[in-house]
């Protein structure tokens, strides 16, 4: 687990002065006014370091909402992904997939459960799965239109904590084969830019860490 | 000579006067050889079943190696080559690339009781080192009635809870007698299974079937083999299967039948050895490829996504997850030699479905083609009705009744795969097809998804599947009441999440409905949970199809979890989910964080029931599982056991049935007239 708790989503645009700690960060409203404890601490000091020095170009410009896609975005449907219902054998790419490959689109659906996070990378289907990958592996309850979501690849090693309900994600398909460092093989992926993922406020983080405390 | 821990054997290096090679691991395992200790055994054989020899021995100096190894059994020589592969790169981190991995292949023993076993090998600068095991191997008697068809039905997870919440739900009770019992309440004989591995008390899927049907106990993720130290999944010492045995000895057909994907643990786990369950590729081509060695007849359920070539959409072959034996390196060519075993190749692009059509198997992708199937003229069936696993019950029940739970409609629309068959089905089909081998069968049927659901804490699907496997458990009873050849037990591999069924309801479902929307456990739990007399007899409508017309019914049946992560509970059936494309609150800005006050009242309305355990997901149990035995050679299954004993007790009603000591008849009495 210590790549998860090593990096965590936290993006605010701003410097992060290294000598104050993160409850002042200006931009983020913690509402809590506990300092997070000096491990988590020198965890944020760490990401903003990270921060600091990977995103110079963000640093100059306010804190405000993400700036969406400029370019078109087309809206994909799961149900458009393959010819449904599946015939005997494989699936069957259907046309407006072939024709979203390689283009920005936009995706509505839910981010699996999975036991453990995955860094980088989560899936996102039609509806609602809960996997137990732990006890169950490749034998998953996945629907055949399922995405491999992977965040911009500066944040590779960052974790994304389940999100609850509908969401509704934006990037660049791309159709075809792609396997796993585990093995698993995915058909259609979905590459996020950096702007999709944005920060936790600290009770936010420290709530997080307390959830990865006990993780597997 | 015990074997020294790794700290041990540095210590002894370091000493180098006294140093000399070591051996860290002896297969079979066992007691002697870890602690010392003669007692428990922990390996334990029929007479002639296979099994393989395997040492690993590491030199006492990077500059050594191992040149030569022998094993023997009570002291003599076993007959054969023994495999030597030096690690290099392909051992478990802590293991030295000079260490040698010693194996004999496919050796078996046919005298009763106890055996030492030991391997000596032999350093190139000559010193030798020996180690020192023990098996058993256990007598099968001569008996009454040979059973001819042996039938496992394994609910996975099913434990007692289970079991009873499908009774409350489908047999419902009238002033707290039962009106319908389940088939597997009317087995007359009743016992209970301790489930532990080799590895742990709580075990998982993989030892859970293997300890029933190999009579060892395995590794947790492990399938019919010991552990070793090399990274290879495929190469770890085998042991043979009840399946393998009674077709090699007694002509025996094999057939598999399961709600999960196929090429998951509890089926695998009757005919694959591996020491990773999740080597689909490897696993699913075995099960063709070693048909000639288990007898695999009848193969159904999901996974069709490990059948189709890997240039398919939607194929999840790889190499990565496959198998190929060496030719040359005895190692693993042993296992080609010596267990009659295909060789394999990494070979994604292979069209597998092709090819089990082509050995002569009838193919049906949907329950149309299912019932189109005519089992007179058909001798080997194979059925893929799901990309991984098939849709729950709940599920599979609401597309046949139109009801759309789904997004775009129905569930089993969402998933593309519309004419699923019900587990009792598939089961009528393998049953049809199977009862032509006149040397008869062993069948393994799963109610795959009790434990699936149970991990997720949804009740409604879990109970819903243990009611859907128990209508196969009446279809195979059924069958072998009619006949009077066929053993049938109903059994589990293990408990699944420490389900409690702690009460009913005390408001309607429109009342809790509202409760809900209020939310909070003051709401959802205070006002809701009914204990001891408040809950009085939960009752449920069944439809025509056998199934609950609704889970939702007033004052319904009430779960809690003992072994659960954090959830939300409101008690309803997961519906369509929570927020939808109907509803407007779709998150659109960027992602989210963990939810920033969780013990506050969540936007669903339930209550945040705080888990034991890390993670999301419930876990298996540690606790004993019921069994139950119907037909010839029932009576072995009664008091409690050890999984692997269930083995025995299996290969010895094929070889004719006992009745088990302390069973004693009643002696006859005279009465005055």
């Amino acid at each position: 687990m210590e790549q998860a708790v090593n990096r965590y989503v936290h993006h605010t645009g701003r410097v992060t002065s290294l000598s104050h700690p993160p409850a002042t960060v200006p931009g983020v409203k913690p509402s809590s006014s506990t300092p997070p404890s000096p491990a988590n601490r020198v965890r944020i000091i760490a990401l903003a370091t990270l921060t600091a020095f990977c995103c110079t170009a963000a640093l100059a410009q306010t804190p405000a909402a993400p700036t969406p896609t400029p370019e078109p975005v087309t809206e994909l449907r799961f149900q458009d992904f393959f010819k449904l219902p599946v015939g005997a054998k494989g699936l069957e790419i259907s046309p407006a997939l072939r024709q979203a490959d390689g283009t920005a689109v936009a995706l509505t659906g839910y981010m699996v459960q999975q036991e453990v996070p995955s860094n980088g990378v989560f899936l996102l289907t039609p509806r609602p799965v809960q996997m137990s990958e732990h006890a169950d592996g490749d034998a998953d309850d996945l629907p055949p239109a399922t995405v491999l979501v992977k965040l911009a690849p500066e944040q590779h090693d960052w974790a994304v904590p389940h999100v609850r309900g509908l969401i509704r994600i934006t990037g660049v398909l791309s159709v075809g084969r792609e396997e796993g460092h585990d093995g698993r093989v995915s058909w259609v992926q979905l590459q996020l830019a950096p702007d999709a993922t944005r920060g936790m406020s600290t009770q936010e983080f420290a709530l997080y860490m307390q959830a990865l405390q006990h993780g597997h | 000579m015990a074997r020294l821990s790794i700290l041990g054997a540095a210590l002894l290096v370091a000493t180098a006067a006294q140093a000399a090679p070591t051996v860290s691991r002896l297969t079979p395992p066992s007691e002697l050889f870890s602690s010392g200790n003669a007692a428990p055994v922990i390996a334990r054989f029929l007479p002639g079943q296979r099994f393989d020899l395997q040492a690993t021995v590491r030199p006492d100096d990077a500059s050594q190696t191992i040149t030569a190894a022998r094993f023997a059994i009570d002291g003599k020589t076993v007959d054969g080559n023994v495999a030597i592969k030096i690690c290099g790169k392909d051992c478990l981190t802590g293991v030295p690339a000079n260490a040698a991995i010693t194996t004999m292949r496919a050796v078996s023993v046919k005298k009763p009781g106890i055996h030492t076993f030991t391997v000596t090998a032999t350093q190139s600068d000559g010193q030798t080192i020996t180690a020192t095991g023990n098996f058993e191997v256990v007598p099968l008697l001569a008996g009454g009635q040979k059973v001819k068809n042996i039938i496992v039905m394994l609910g996975d997870g099913m434990g007692a809870a289970q079991r009873t919440a499908a009774r409350i739900v489908a047999g419902g009770y009238a002033q707290g007698k039962v009106i319908n019992p389940l088939a597997m309440d009317t087995f007359p004989v009743t016992g209970m299974v301790k489930t532990a591995s080799l590895n742990s008390v709580v075990t998982d899927s993989s030892p859970g079937m293997t300890s029933y049907v190999s009579g060892n106990k395995n590794n947790n993720n492990e399938e019919g083999v010991f552990p070793d130290d090399t990274t290879d999944p495929f190469d770890n010492p085998r042991i043979e299967y009840l399946s393998e045995y009674l077709h090699r000895t007694q002509g025996k057909a094999l057939g598999l039948v399961t709600t999960a994907d196929v090429f998951d643990a509890t089926p695998a786990g009757n005919a694959v050895h591996s020491s990773n369950r999740g080597a689909g590729t490897g696993i699913v081509d075995q099960y063709l490829d070693d048909r000639k060695l288990t007898g695999l007849t009848v193969l159904m359920g999901g996974g069709r996504k490990w059948f189709v070539p890997a240039t398919v959409p939607g194929s999840a072959r790889g190499d990565k997850t496959d198998y190929a034996f060496s030719a040359t390196d005895a190692h693993t060519a042993d296992i080609v030699k010596r267990w009659g075993a295909s060789a394999g190749a990494l070979d994604k692009d292979r069209d597998l479905l092709a090819d089990f059509q082509a050995a002569g198997y009838a193919y049906a992708a949907d329950k149309t083609a299912l019932d189109a199937i005519d089992t007179k003229r058909t001798d080997k069936l194979l059925g893929l009705f799901s990309h991984s696993n098939m849709n729950v019950a709940l599920d599979k029940i609401d597309g046949r009744r139109g009801k759309a739970r789904g997004i775009t409609g129905r569930v089993v629309d969402d998933y593309g795969f519309p004419d699923q068959p019900m587990l009792d089905e598939m089961t009528t089909k393998a049953l049809a097809v199977l009862e032509h081998q006149k040397n008869g069968f062993v069948l393994m049927v799963e109610g795959a998804s009790i434990d699936k659901q149970a991990h997720n804490m949804d009740t409604e699907r879990w109970m819903l599947d243990t009611i859907e496997f128990d209508r196969a458990i009446k279809l195979v009873q059924e069958f072998a009441a009619k006949r009077g050849d066929t053993l049938v037990i109903v059994t589990a591999d293990h408990e699944c999440s420490g389900a409690a069924l702690i009460g009913g309801s005390r408001v309607s479902d429109a009342r809790l409905q509202e409760l809900v929307r209020e939310g909070g456990s003051a709401n959802v739990r205070d006002k809701v949970v009914g204990i001891y007399e408040q809950a009085g007899f939960p009752k449920y409508k069944l439809g025509a199809d056998g199934y609950p017309e609704t889970t939702d019914i007033d004052h319904r049946l009430l779960v809690g979890y003992g072994a659960n992560a954090d959830r939300y509970e409101d008690f309803r059936t997961n519906d369509r989910p929570v927020q939808d494309s109907q509803q407007p609150f779709v998150k659109k800005e960027p992602l989210a964080a963990y939810p920033a006050n969780p013990l506050a009242r969540d936007v669903d309305g339930k209550f945040l029931v705080t888990g034991q355990v890390p993670g999301d997901s419930a876990v298996h149990t540690a606790t004993d599982i019921p069994l139950s035995a119907f037909g010839p050679g029932a009576w072995s299954f009664t008091g409690v056991q050890d999984n692997t004993d269930v083995f025995f007790k299996m290969a010895q009603a094929a070889n004719g049935v006992v009745l088990p000591q302390g069973l004693a008849l009643a002696k006859p009495v005279q009465r005055k007239k």
